[in-house]
């Protein structure tokens, strides 16, 4: 199912379409791609109807990236419960509601109780977060993205650095998109659907970047993505 | 692909500062103590069979639990958890409650000697030590030292043997620093190991 770019105004979309045009042929150029492939783009971003066709597919693919990075996350967070036991010895639905010692209440706790503590706390923490992954469809995510609709500056940046970092495949595949503006567009929208969600994750998550964690099969899920 | 190198991406976009906009709306205070990333860490050590976290885990819910328990046996029985902090107590379960086979004869026994340290000042165990005194000295002649009430005795593994105990020892000896003997002296002289206060 598609999802509808009708759910933008038709002010939203269009600044959307102008974006996206200007982004793509922004970022090939800045990439420095081959005749060739300009020539595609170029041609792909002058039909008359490339503004609204590629809208069209950004939107699906960005309601696609932003829930696909949200069940990513969300299995992350279980697979971690499990881990910790919780849904063995401890249902998931009670773990999170289960009352645990207040912040102010810790004196005279040892050390390690009280680290504990917080790790239980930042855990329980979670529970909206898993909630509202639950809540979001399709719809949520484009009122997300009527939030943070990129300019054609920012689709620029993040497609130029997506075809720095992933030439051979995030481009390649974009430029065998082409002519097709809905495929193009769902291409662009998925990755920056992405970016979205792996954003909020990342806000809500301290930046604790270690190579330990690069290295951990946590991130290796990510893989192939968006 | 790792996911820091999707958030890069945006860097410094106009872009970024609407998610996270929209972010600490959907948020709001709540969120923002979330850890997970140092959690993904944790996961990580976890995955390669640390189970350390899983315990500790356990044992901070079980304190919390403890505490609830506290504020309910605290105005049921004053007197026995008198001197006995919340946190303490607490402790004091997750010790008994993680540690072997989790059983409540370990709760009581570990409750009791709190209890043991705190109760030799009170007017009825001394009364009590008196009685036991006289008795002593009846069935064992008066040639022992004057008994006194002891806490934690154990025997020569470590095992506790009561909450409180009557130790009195033959002139001469100093009594509980005899490491083996000291069961003896227990149990021959106290004969009073007292359980339940």
């Amino acid at each position: 199912m598609i999802t509808d770019a009708g759910l933008l105004t038709i002010g939203e979309q269009t600044a959307l379409a102008g974006a996206i045009a200007r982004g793509l042929v922004d970022a090939a150029e800045a990439v420095r791609l081959d005749r060739a492939a300009m020539a595609r783009i170029a041609l792909m971003v002058g039909q008359g109807s490339f503004g609204t066709d590629a809208t069209i597919g950004f939107v699906d693919g960005f309601a696609q990236g932003f829930l696909a990075g949200g069940v990513v996350w969300k299995d992350e967070v279980l697979a971690y419960l499990r881990i910790l036991g919780v849904g063995v010895t401890l249902g998931a639905a009670e773990f999170f509601y289960r009352p645990i010692v207040e912040e102010g209440e810790t004196t005279g706790l040892s050390k390690q109780v009280r680290a504990e503590l917080e790790t239980l706390r930042s855990l329980q923490a979670l529970r909206p977060v898993l909630q509202w992954l639950d809540e979001v469809g399709p719809a949520e995510a484009i009122e997300v993205l009527r939030e943070m609709l990129p300019s054609a500056d920012d689709l620029a940046t993040m497609i130029g650095r997506a075809a720095q970092k992933w030439a051979t495949t995030w481009l390649t595949e974009l430029i065998a998109t082409a002519p097709d503006a809905v495929a193009a567009g769902r291409h662009i929208g998925k990755l920056v659907g992405r970016v979205a969600i792996e954003l909020v994750r990342g806000f809500l998550e301290p930046p604790v970047v270690s190579a330990q964690l690069m290295a951990a099969s946590i991130v290796s899920d990510l893989e192939g993505a968006p | 692909m790792s996911a820091f190198t999707i958030i890069e991406l945006a860097a410094g976009t106009s872009f970024g500062k609407a998610v996270r906009r929209f972010t600490i709306r959907i948020a709001g205070k709540k969120f923002g103590q979330i850890t997970v990333r140092e959690l993904s860490e944790a996961a990580t050590k976890a995955a390669l069979h640390d189970t350390e976290r899983v315990i500790g885990l356990a044992s901070v819910i079980i304190v919390s639990d403890a505490y609830r328990i506290y504020a309910v046996f605290v105005l049921r029985y004053p007197t026995v958890l008198k001197g006995i902090e919340k946190s303490t107590f607490a402790e004091m379960v997750k010790e008994a409650m993680t540690a072997g086979k989790r059983s409540f004869e370990a709760l009581r026994g570990l409750i009791v000697e709190k209890m043991g340290w705190d109760l030799p000042e009170t007017k009825d165990m001394h009364g009590a030590m008196e009685k036991v005194a006289k008795a002593l000295a009846k069935r064992f002649g008066t040639k022992w030292s004057v008994p006194r009430l002891v806490a934690n005795v154990t025997d020569g593994e470590g095992k506790q043997l009561g909450g409180s105990a009557v130790d009195q020892h033959r002139p001469g000896w100093s009594g509980l620093d005899h490491g083996g003997h000291r069961v003896e002296v227990a149990l021959q002289h106290g004969g009073a190991v007292q359980d339940g206060g």
